[in-house]
């Protein structure tokens, strides 16, 4: 898969870029969230991996505009701030899954797998939405 | 020559000065009003045939006569208006009172009688003076089992005159005393409202810690789990080293928080620089989060005198302040540092390029419970609690702000503490 990583954290997007890379995908990095849009429009990519700082307003309204830059494209959030709530907000919003930092890389794999099959099957039919490992508090 | 009687006579004078010595001695070694009526009324109920024995103090202020001690009613305080009953009139008068039949006299107030089940018959009440003349108390006596001869009335006077200069030692040291409890229990309330603050800042940080700690877990547990999967075919060395920084990363925010949550201590010399740094770096994800400028000048400073969670406390205040106030615009937050080595004092300066304080405010933003906040968000104690803080240093807190271009606040504080 083509993946876009957007973190802010050099040193998780250097990170998660070469994880990526082990597991058979091609991925990028920004660490802009306001590039995200400018990146979509110039070349697709199958998943972009969203870190959300806060679950502000402005994090969900950009599930929803890459969502309609490009609507093929699948959107994971990663977030440290992620509970329950988030979740669902970003969910709502269009992201397939919610992840909680620090990822944990098994649930991680099996999602990156679950969305390749989806991808790979019927483009058009969103995936199954999966919240793991959030805090219910 | 020389009789028994005689010898009976100065035997009881010599043993009476005995007893008078003792008592200046003994009157002399106690400041605590309950210790002295114990030993005074010791000394007059082994000198004294009386059956019952009252040292009242006289108190000024809420013009009462005390007794902390009455002699066979113990722990028990009596008070007596000044001016009422036999002891208040010789308290008011300076008159010594000598009554044979109590029930007669138009001054006894047979209250006490009826509340401790005593019968009165004669009293024997004596002013008791300061070296200044002024009426510090009164010695009563009551129910005498023989008839009182010129030897008790000269050993109950010279008693007298050592009780008041030990009755007014011991007043002054009572207030001085009280007065000293009121401000420790003042200061006893403020240190609790100085921690409740503190807690309740510690309490809004801990979401950003924890996320500041995430991050670099997120990366150490990313190499872990790549280590894992490529086995020992690819060299180590560089993906230990990631994770080694990563989780020394963590690590260090977690100890600055922990830090910044010692309770308050000592006074150390500190570098109030890396205070300045350990707080700010507490702020990190609320001012990355806030797309939140943070510029920092900071000139070298000499290590100064201060309880470091104490000032911690402060910046971390302000800082949170300005946040509020910058984050509005996703604005500018400034902190500069600098010594004046004339005067022998350091300043940190922090500002933001938020709206300002309006104008009705500024005049009540130390108070305490003052906040222009949303309800639900801070304590209203944060400045106030700083000021104090800084005061306690001998420092200074000020500030000032313009509507619509910002609000610097200014912390001054002396490079030593001036000894006390």
């Amino acid at each position: 898969m083509k993946i876009l990583v957007v973190d802010d954290e050099p040193d998780f997007r250097a990170m998660l870029r070469e994880w990526l890379f082990r597991q058979g995908h091609d991925a990028q990095d920004v660490s802009d969230e306001r590039k995200v849009l400018e990146t979509l429009q110039q070349s697709h990519y199958d998943l972009v991996t969203l870190d959300l700082m806060m679950p502000q307003a402005n994090g969900l309204t950009l599930v929803s505009q890459i969502r309609s830059v490009s609507p093929k494209t699948r959107i994971i959030v990663l977030s440290g701030a992620a509970d329950v709530r988030v979740a669902v907000e970003v969910i709502k919003a269009g992201a397939q899954a919610c992840m909680a930092k620090p990822v944990e890389f098994e649930a991680f794999r099996d999602e990156l797998t679950r969305l390749k099959h989806t991808l790979g099957l019927n483009s058009s039919v969103p995936g199954r939405s999966v919240v793991s490992d959030v805090a219910t508090s | 020559m020389v009789t028994a009687t005689d010898n009976q006579s100065a035997a009881t004078y010599v043993r009476r000065l005995e007893h008078l010595l003792d008592a200046s001695r003994l009157l002399n070694s106690t400041l605590e009003l309950s210790e002295l009526t114990e030993i005074v009324l010791r000394i007059v109920q082994d000198e004294i045939p009386v059956d019952r024995c009252t040292l009242f103090v006289v108190d000024r202020k809420q013009k009462l006569l005390r007794s902390f001690i009455a002699q066979g009613v113990e722990e028990f305080e009596i008070t007596l208006p000044m001016g009422e009953g036999l002891g208040g009139y010789a308290a008011a008068t300076g008159e010594p009172l000598d009554i044979e039949d109590a029930y007669a006299d138009e001054r006894f107030q047979p209250k006490f009688d009826e509340q401790f089940g005593y019968t009165t018959k004669d009293a024997l009440c004596l002013p008791v003076f300061n070296c200044d003349g002024a009426i510090v108390g009164v010695l009563q006596l009551l129910n005498r089992t023989r008839p009182l001869n010129r030897e008790d009335k000269e050993f109950l006077s010279s008693m007298c005159t050592y009780l008041g200069l030990a009755l007014q030692n011991a007043w002054v040291h009572r207030e001085l005393v009280q007065s000293r409890r009121a401000e420790e229990e003042l200061r006893l309330i403020r240190d609790r409202l100085a921690q409740a603050e503190k807690v309740s800042a510690m309490n809004e940080l801990v979401a950003g810690i924890i996320h500041e700690m995430k991050n670099p877990l997120a990366v150490a547990i990313g190499y872990c789990s790549l280590m894992e999967e490529e086995g020992p075919t690819v060299p180590l060395t560089e993906r230990i080293g990631k994770v080694k920084t990563a989780v020394a990363q963590a690590l260090k925010v977690a100890k600055n928080f922990l830090n910044f949550a010692r309770p308050a201590g000592q006074r150390v010399p500190t570098d109030v620089n890396s205070l300045v740094t350990q707080t700010t770096d507490l702020l990190t994800y609320d001012f990355r989060s806030q797309r939140i400028k943070l510029i920092g000048e900071l000139e070298d400073l000499p290590l100064t005198w201060v309880d470091p969670g104490n000032i911690q406390q402060v910046l971390l205040n302000l800082l949170k302040n300005a946040q509020q106030a910058a984050g509005e615009r996703g604005g500018t937050i400034w902190v500069r540092s600098s010594h004046d080595s004339e005067r022998s004092t350091v300043r940190i300066e922090i500002s933001d390029d938020g709206p300002g304080i309006p104008a009705e405010a500024q005049s009540r933003i130390f108070e305490p419970f003052f906040t222009t906040k949303p309800s639900g968000s801070g304590t209203g104690l944060g400045l106030a609690v700083s000021k104090r803080i800084i005061e306690a240093h001998w420092g200074k807190l000020a500030f000032k702000s313009t509507p619509g271009q910002g609000t610097t606040f200014t912390i001054d504080l002396p490079v030593h503490q001036p000894t006390l």
